[in-house]
């Protein structure tokens, strides 16, 4: 459960809001004993969390892309909660800080890359909640990058188990809409882990090293050895797939074959999987974007 | 094999981790014996022009990056492992990122991660490489796409460009990028706009911009600001915010502080002054940081509190590590710091020449001036000439005669030859060491090369004798000292100096052996021919197509060998009716020449950058280049070029022609302005193929991209042709171009089958690069057994030496002559004389090297040269120590002398003497010029042939004609028409011109006649009423002018005769005082420049130099004051006021480009209204100089006309 929002745009103006995670709900996926996977739902038969669901997202989405600049967040939060458009000036700013990942009303962005990096937006805030077992704790998380057409990695999760082991996952977030089968989009992130995991952990293993970077010892260590964990397969390692995509589209049988690609990720805890079906997707990413647009 | 293959560094950088087996095992790596191949592979296929890596090698450079980065603290890794993690990754990722298929950002990343593992390994010179290279692909300079959008790669492109430490394009770009970040955060309406999502991005480029303003001018305040910067945007506050800035800003600040501690500011010792350590900072090529080999050298310097380095420093460091920029530091420190000055010596001129220009610019900020160059026999002291240069500005202490202790005469770098350096000693030792502190030998490996071996070795012997017990230091620079300890032993015996050496070079080399192979798989082409006498039975020719192949061979691995797809030439044999062929092919035309195909492979090369093909000898050179044209089409880029060749070679050369493919030959037999010309061009750019004999690879630092070297290796060749020890060192030391190019290539032509011995022949053993005197040669012996069988038959020890006894000899006799104190102002005792040479001998690096058995031989010379000397007169043995030649040719110059003088006392001749066609003449009638050619001085016969056939009809040149023509100023042409004008091939004549001039005009006549007309006007200063030669005729004849204002403008660096000549004519025709010579030419244009002078474009740049004025430094006022003034009073263009111009070259017109003033655009635009409508005026000539060394800098500087005044005040 959160607080209320200023820049409410459901129907619980003023009113406390539940959280994203809590509005969810989760089940085991199956088909599969070489990854572990789940699926979270939000049914469109359910209009009350879904418009509850979008107006968390938009509020999250605008108060993180705006970090560092409360002023953006407060203005955004009042021109919503009166109904009145932005002045130019203010309007303008508010869209320096959306425009990569919403585009603006004048200037939208393509569709792909706006449902790609809601789809990653999405999973950062779930993902302590679909990740966490009673066998581990979240340690830390990396969020998605503020660019919607960026490559690189989408988050990496460090966990520590409850044995002090600490093991992460690097997580690859696809939105899936259309036609295609879920099935096609997990294809499409397993080539891309398979291909450039060891440029993401890379990078962050610079990153955890700068003088500036700063991490506990636990999560600093980890990060040092991210390369040497993945390339050797180490039980410490692994990846996450997630997908978004509409109630409708979630499988039965899912990350079958993740992992052909990974064959020294030998145990199934190696392989974790995502599918978050909200609805139909398509309207519901419409919707989050049109409440950011609101006062512009 | 280049250490980037070596199979120690990548199985050393994937490590010893026996849980990496699954890796292995599943192939998510390579082993590194996989890797090892696979980086071969896609070495010799980028070679090809065959991009793109293996997606195995990007995953390797990935996992190596990771291991590499990780956190040294946690001993996760042995730190000699992350460093090599680092190396191998860059390499990977230097060929990945040369993939133009790929998306830009990809590429912006690979390029970066290259950056940073070269930084990480000690190669920065391959960042920097890097860096240029991206500047070409990638769109840095794309302001029409919107900034925000640019945001997503601006951390990364800016990272690039700080981490090419490029002061030019690169810095500019950063400044540029910075003002837009800046107006981009005021758009945020943050109090912190580095808090936001876009934080790290700004913080990033904020900090390169910092980091470069600490590193051009040593501002700490801007170096913290920068690692705070860059501290907070890897800080958790922005965890997720921009991963690849993060990644940028992490590397940047280990980085950062590596540079900023390898930066002159830390490396250069505290008490060298801010304007010294701007001198490389500010100046072209900007020094931002010191390479490895650098830091080595200086950084006990900084550590140093007494401030003075070693007295002895002996740098043996490979061709591009740096050696020249070595130099330069510790002669501006040594110049900023002390106060004496520095002497430079190289063998070569050219060297001289290109040391000269890259010191002459740093010298401003220090408001110095280099001497001037002047000839091996020295200037007159007194007499007009000796008037005229005191006017326009020479450095006293250049002029003979200077006396030591003048206080009035500051400090200064003097650039010589070995001869010049040694004339300077015997003339007066005491002076040169008290004008000069330090003393640079630069290519000291050359004591060893036979001729001036000797020369070179007894003036760093002498120096060092002398310099004891003193503060004066002694460097001694070579690419090639295989035996660098023992040098060091030579100079330093009481083991107070020090021993840089070092293996380090940046861009990686890599040699492949090239050959052809018939493809006789493919049917042949068959035709049926005429069948006669023993070939009666071959009726038919069969024809086969020939491809390249190339050899590379790792070390330790097998041979990677590659063949081009397309045939580069054909094979005939002829054949039986039935088919079978002969045993040895068909030769041209009907087969293509091995040279045509090397020639076809070559021009291929070029398209990646310039190849320098080097030949054992002039004709093959010639040949060569004419191949390599003939594959290429005409070409505009060297046409500037191309006409000055013509101009000054005639339209009958060859190498015109040449040139008007772009190809050029470089090697003894063309005038020297030209060969530099042609040098200038392939490091412009604008020639990419050069084909050339040693002479260019032994004297001249032009490194190319690709070294391709064709050698004959025939029996009996001449030693100083083979390519082998110092000479292929040097040779191959070329390929791979620092800081422009990450990697060389040296392709050695080798068509003999699939043997490896070849490979090693590229790389010579230690010993085969010892330094050795010339006396320790054998044919020292065979001299040696001559001087005691000509002693016998009865000759004094003068006559009886020859060869290198005789060189020994004539440094004996200079060290009698030091030593007693008669060339001295002040001596030694004369009763210590003989101690003294035996103290003076042990300093020879021969007897040191020499067998005892040997040795007594050559104390035995000594000892009866000292006889010898005793027993000659003392104004006779005087003049005879002055000469710089044997003591026998001394005594023979000595005897013509008295025999000039007494012709001249006696006949009282008509004619004026002080005219040189007069002297010239009156030498010819006495036989002089005969008496002189039979001297062993002589750099070869006079003897000349219709053809360079030894068989060839012989010709005779008189010698007279040709020197007055050369003084006289006629160009080459002129001189091949007609003084040479009965040799039939005008191209064999021109060249036959150019090798006598350069050898004899230039040298042997300057020289002698120096000689000559000294002691005949001794000789006739005791007769009453006697008349005086020509004193400057030595220095006339060096230039091949005869006018004093030209011997000014071509001592004070002008390069062209005939451009020296025209513009003295000129400034008589204007009446024009001398001293007025340089503000006169300052005003002019640079169209007059060429209409009346005829000037080249090497010309201008020499003009522009020549022209700017001495008393002042823009650049250094602007760097004090803040502020700095160009005055232009008096042209009507810039009376009008304006408080917003700028000052740009105007790239429309021929380089070099003109600098124009310009009316600004609307204020707060960055560019400036080009084209005519925005022009206010070009500078004038005489303002370029200093106006093109602002620019240069990089700074960011406002502009503004005010009351005929250009005021130029810094960016706070």
């Amino acid at each position: 459960m959160t607080g209320s929002i200023l820049g409410c745009t459901c129907a619980l103006a003023g009113a406390p809001h539940q959280s994203l995670p809590d509005l969810l709900s989760y089940s085991q996926g199956g088909g599969t004993r070489t990854a572990t996977w789940k699926a979270a739902r939000l049914s469109s038969t359910n209009a009350t969390d879904l418009d509850t669901a979008a107006c968390i997202i938009a509020d999250a989405a605008v108060a993180a892309r705006s970090v560092g600049t409360p002023y953006v967040h407060d203005c955004w939060s009042r021109a919503v909660a009166s109904g009145a458009p932005l002045q130019s000036d203010d309007a303008e700013l508010v869209g320096t800080y959306i425009d990569h990942a919403f585009g603006l009303p004048g200037k939208p962005r393509d569709d792909r890359h706006r449902r790609g990096w809601l789809a990653e937006f999405v999973f950062s805030l779930v993902a302590e909640r679909v990740g966490t077992t009673p066998d581990r704790t979240l340690l830390h998380v990396e969020g998605p990058d503020w660019h919607a057409t960026k490559p690189g990695r989408d988050s990496l999760v460090i966990w520590e188990r409850s044995d002090g082991v600490i093991e992460f996952r690097l997580w690859e977030s696809k939105q899936n809409v259309g036609t295609a089968p879920v099935s096609a989009s997990v294809g499409d992130a397993t080539v891309q882990l398979r291909d450039n995991a060891l440029s993401y952990l890379a990078q962050a293993t610079s990153i955890a090293t700068a003088v500036g970077a700063q991490h506990g010892p636990k999560v600093r260590q980890i990060y040092g050895e991210l390369a040497r964990l993945w390339a050797a397969g180490s039980s410490q390692s692994g990846i996450g797939i997630s997908i978004t995509t509409s109630e409708a589209k979630i499988p039965g049988r899912c990350f079958s074959r993740v992992s052909q690609s990974f064959p020294r990720l030998t145990s199934a805890a190696q392989i974790e999987g995502l599918v978050a079906g909200i609805a139909d997707f398509v309207g519901f990413a419409d919707d989050v974007r049109d409440r950011v647009w609101i006062p512009l | 094999m280049d250490p980037s293959l070596s199979f120690d560094l990548i199985a050393g950088a994937l490590g010893a981790d026996e849980t990496l087996a699954p890796a292995f095992e599943f192939g998510v790596l390579p082993t590194p014996e996989r890797l090892q191949d696979l980086l071969a592979q896609a070495e010799v296929q980028l070679f090809i022009g065959q991009e793109g890596v293996d997606d195995v090698l990007l995953r390797t450079a990935w996992f190596l990056h990771g291991v590499a980065s990780a956190d040294r603290a946690l001993e996760l890794y042995e730190f000699t492992q992350q460093r090599q993690a680092f190396a191998v990754s860059a390499h990977i990722f230097d060929l990945a990122s040369h993939d133009d298929t790929v998306d830009e950002l990809l590429r912006l990343q690979w390029a970066f991660a290259a950056q940073v593992g070269f930084h990480r390994s000690d190669a920065e010179p391959n960042a920097s490489a890097i860096g240029r290279r991206a500047a070409t692909w990638a769109a840095l300079d794309s302001e029409t796409i919107d900034f925000q959008e640019r945001l997503t790669s601006l951390a990364l492109r800016a990272g690039i460009a700080l981490l090419s430490l490029d002061a030019g394009a690169a810095a500019q770009r950063l400044t540029r990028w910075n003002r837009e970040v800046l107006s981009f955060e005021s758009s945020l309406r943050s109090d912190d706009a580095g808090g936001t999502v876009f934080g790290p991005t700004l913080l990033v480029v904020h900090a390169c911009y910092d980091l470069l303003r600490y590193l051009r001018q040593g501002d700490q305040e801007r170096l913290q600001r920068a690692q705070q910067g860059l501290d907070r945007a890897v800080s958790l506050e922005h965890e997720g915010h921009d991963h690849i800035a993060r990644w940028v800003a992490s590397h940047l600040r280990s980085i950062g502080d590596a540079v900023a501690s390898g930066s002159v500011w830390s490396v250069l010792p505290a008490t060298v002054p801010d304007a010294a350590k701007q001198a490389f900072t500010m100046t072209a090529p900007h020094i931002l940081t010191l390479w490895q080999p650098q830091r080595d050298l200086l950084a006990p310097l900084a550590d140093s509190n007494s401030g003075h380095g070693a007295r002895r420093l002996i740098v043996s460091v490979p061709t591009s590590a740096g050696k020249t920029l070595i130099a330069q530091l510790l002669m501006i420190e040594h110049l900023a710091v002390r106060g004496t000055g520095v002497c430079y010596v190289a063998p070569q001129r050219s060297l001289g020449r290109e040391v000269r220009r890259g010191l002459m610019r740093r010298l401003r900020l220090l408001a110095r001036e280099m001497a001037r160059l002047s000839p091996d026999a020295g200037i007159p002291s007194t007499g007009p000439l000796a008037e005229l240069l005191k006017l326009t500005g020479l450095s006293g202490a250049e002029l003979e005669g200077f006396s030591s202790g003048d206080d009035s005469i500051e400090s200064d770098i003097a650039i010589m030859t070995p001869e010049r350096l040694a004339h300077a000693l015997r003339e007066d030792a005491d002076a040169v060491l008290s004008r000069f502190g330090l003393f640079v030998f630069d290519e000291a490996h050359q004591i060893r090369e036979r001729g001036r071996g000797f020369l070179l070795e007894g003036v760093i012997s002498y120096l060092h004798w002398r310099s004891r017990g003193t503060e004066h230091r002694i460097v001694l620079l070579s690419a090639v000292l295989g035996n660098a300890g023992q040098i060091r032993s030579w100079v330093d015996v009481n083991d107070e100096g020090r021993l840089l050496e070092s293996t380090w070079r940046g861009p990686r080399r890599l040699s492949v052996l090239f050959g052809v192979s018939t493809d006789r798989d493919t049917p042949p082409r068959v035709e049926t021919v005429r069948a006669r006498g023993s070939m009666a039975n071959y009726p038919r020719r069969q024809t086969y197509p020939v491809h390249g192949t190339f050899r590379l061979k790792p070390t330790g691995r097998e041979v990677v060998n590659l063949k081009t797809r397309a045939p580069l030439g054909e094979v005939a044999y002829r054949a039986t009716a039935a088919g079978v062929t002969q045993a040895l092919p068909e030769g041209s035309p009907h087969s293509t020449p091995k040279y045509r195909m090397l020639a076809q492979m070559i021009s291929f090369l070029g398209r990646a950058g310039s190849v320098l093909v080097v030949c054992d000898d002039r004709k093959s050179a010639r040949n060569m280049a004419r191949a390599i044209a003939d594959t290429l089409p005409l070409t505009e880029a060297a046409r500037g070029l191309a006409l000055t060749a013509r101009i000054k070679l005639g339209d009958h050369h060859p190498l015109p022609d040449t040139l008007d493919h772009g190809v050029a030959y470089h090697h003894a037999g063309l005038p020297t302005d030209l060969l530099e010309s042609i040098e200038d061009a392939v490091r412009q750019g604008d020639l990419s193929y050069l084909v050339s004999t040693s002479t260019l690879t032994e004297g001249v630092n032009l490194p190319v991209r690709t070294v391709v070297l064709s050698p004959a290796y025939y029996p009996d060749q001449p030693e100083d042709q083979k390519m082998i020890g110092p000479r292929l060192i040097n040779a191959v030391g070329r390929a791979g171009r620092a800081v422009l190019e990450t990697e060389g290539w040296v392709v050695m032509a080798n068509y003999g089958g699939s043997g490896l011995a070849a490979f090693e022949q590229l790389e010579p053993r230690p010993e085969e690069l010892a330094t050795e005197s010339v006396l320790t040669r054998d044919e020292a012996l065979t001299e040696l057994e001559q001087f005691e069988a000509n002693l016998a038959a009865g000759h004094d020890a003068a006559m009886a030496a020859v060869g290198c006894v005789a060189d020994f000899q004539a440094f004996v006799w200079f060290a009698l002559a030091s030593t007693s104190g008669e060339l001295a102002l002040e001596g030694h005792d004369a009763s210590s004389q003989l101690e003294d040479l035996d103290e003076l001998l042990s300093c020879t690096l021969a007897f040191q090297q020499l067998p005892t058995g040997t040795r007594d031989l050559f104390q035995r010379v000594a000892d009866l040269t000292a006889q010898l000397f005793v027993s000659t007169e003392p104004v006779a043995r005087r003049s005879w120590a002055r000469t710089g030649t044997s003591v026998n040719s001394a005594r023979v110059l000595d005897n013509l002398s008295g025999a000039i003088a007494a012709h001249i006392a006696n006949s009282q001749p008509n004619e004026d003497f002080a005219q040189p066609v007069a002297v010239i003449e009156l030498f010819h009638q006495l036989d002089v010029w005969q008496t002189l050619l039979a001297l062993p001085e002589r750099p070869r016969p006079w003897s000349f042939a219709q053809s360079d056939n030894w068989r060839a009809e012989k010709v005779d040149i008189d010698v007279r004609q040709v020197l007055i023509q050369w003084l006289s100023g006629d160009s080459i042409p002129a001189i091949a028409d007609h003084a040479f004008g009965s040799i039939r091939d005008r191209s064999w004549r021109l060249e036959l011109t150019v090798d006598t001039t350069s050898d004899f005009c230039e040298h042997f006549f300057a020289w002698l006649t120096s000689v000559l007309v000294i002691r005949v006007n001794e000789r006739l200063s005791a007769v009453d009423g006697a008349p005086l030669v020509c004193e400057e005729l030595g220095t006339y004849l060096r230039y091949g002018v005869s006018s004093h204002l030209a011997v000014e403008l071509l001592s004070a660096g002008l390069r062209s005769r005939e451009l020296a000549n025209a513009i003295a004519a000129a400034s008589v025709a204007d009446g024009i005082a001398p001293s007025d010579i340089r503000d006169w030419l300052g005003g002019l244009t640079f169209s007059t420049w060429q209409e009346r002078f005829a000037a080249t474009q090497l010309d201008l740049v020499d003009l522009i130099e020549y022209a700017r004025p001495r008393t002042s430094s823009l650049l250094r006022d602007l760097l004090l004051e803040g502020e700095a003034v160009l005055d232009l009073t008096g042209d009507e263009r810039f009376a009008g006021d304006n408080p917003r111009v700028t000052l740009e070259h105007d790239l429309s017109l021929p380089s070099p480009f003109p600098i124009g003033i310009y009316l600004e655009q609307a204020q707060g635009s960055l560019g400036a209204l080009g084209g005519v409508e925005g022009l206010v005026g070009y500078l004038p000539p005489k303002h370029y100089a200093e106006a093109e060394l602002v620019l240069g800098a990089g700074l960011d500087v406002s502009y503004a006309l005010v009351d005929s005044q250009l005021v130029l005040r810094l960016a706070r």
